[in-house]
């Protein structure tokens, strides 16, 4: 990776940062004419990115990639293009519906439902995740489920979708 | 609302310059583990996830795991983080640099010695 990095940013500053031991976190520190970045190696889980103008004691990487390709190609654009990363958004639904600049009204017509459906739906607590799944799509997005462990994450696999209430007695 | 998270940090600065200096290696880990956590809980509502290594807006303390030596000073270990070195002593001495070398915070052990003398 460290050699393909240097071909695609001539010019770049790379220092790898090893371990004490191989399966703990490697860190690579990157720099090219005043811009910066990181990569965190995690063994088995992949690969952090950041850059970003200040960094505070004890923030983790701010994006995340299973991949020795996806890395690259995802810092060859920050060094190219001269841009940050940004961390994952914790966001609601009716967030999420903000920021793809859509109404109550606009996604219950997706859904085939009343606005008053998508009102309670942002407001419960807990959502079922077909629904979520459902109202995701509705909105552009795809919803992805991960389950992640001290030593592994996994994609999990898409869950059946619930039966249509007129089968439940079949 | 969350404080800040570089006032969250001032917090933490300022709770472990005020703590009693440590006097071993593990005694300082174990000081800067608990008060970072210990910071985080009172300070932001986002939960505690050792799972999590993405930022999650959350600070967490330097994990064992990410020890280094230190060359030429024996007694010292690195902690490495984002963006970060916390270095801790065999006599408690604690400092935390930028990678890059500027320092942020020093601590002297319990025999009122720094890490590099």
């Amino acid at each position: 990776m460290i050699e393909k990095l240097k071909e695609s940013i001539p010019g770049l500053v790379v220092v790898v940062d090893r371990p004490a031991t191989e399966q703990a976190p490697w860190w690579v520190d990157l720099e090219l004419n005043g811009h910066s970045a990181s990569i965190e190696w995690r063994p088995g889980l992949g690969f952090g990115v950041s850059s970003s103008d200040s960094t505070v004691l004890g923030e983790g990487s701010d994006e995340v990639y299973p991949d020795v390709q996806a890395t690259l190609e995802r810092t060859t654009k920050l060094f190219l293009d001269r841009e940050r990363t940004r961390p994952p958004e914790r966001a609601a639904l009716r967030e999420l519906r903000g920021t793809r600049k859509m109404s109550q009204a606009d996604l219950a017509e997706r859904l085939n439902v009343r606005q008053a459906a998508i009102s309670k739906l942002e407001a419960r607590p807990n959502v079922g995740i077909d629904t979520l799944r459902s109202a995701i799509e509705a909105m552009g997005g795809h919803l992805e489920l991960r389950a992640r462990f001290s030593d592994e994450i996994f994609e999990i696999a898409q869950s059946r979708r619930a039966r249509p209430k007129s089968d439940k007695h079949r | 609302m969350d404080l800040s998270k570089e006032a969250r940090l001032h917090e933490f600065y300022s709770r472990l310059r005020d703590a009693p200096a440590s006097g071993t290696r593990d005694e300082a880990f174990r000081l800067l583990e608990e008060m970072l956590n210990e910071v985080e809980d009172e300070l932001t509502a986002i939960p505690f996830d050792p799972t999590n290594w993405q930022n999650d807006g959350r600070l967490y303390p330097p994990q064992k795991d990410s020890m280094r030596d230190v060359q030429d000073h024996p007694t010292v270990k690195r902690f490495r983080t984002r963006g970060h070195n916390s270095f801790i002593g065999a006599n408690g001495a604690i400092e935390i640099q930028r990678v890059g070398g500027a320092v942020e915070f020093t601590k002297v052990g319990r025999d009122g010695k720094g890490l590099w003398e």
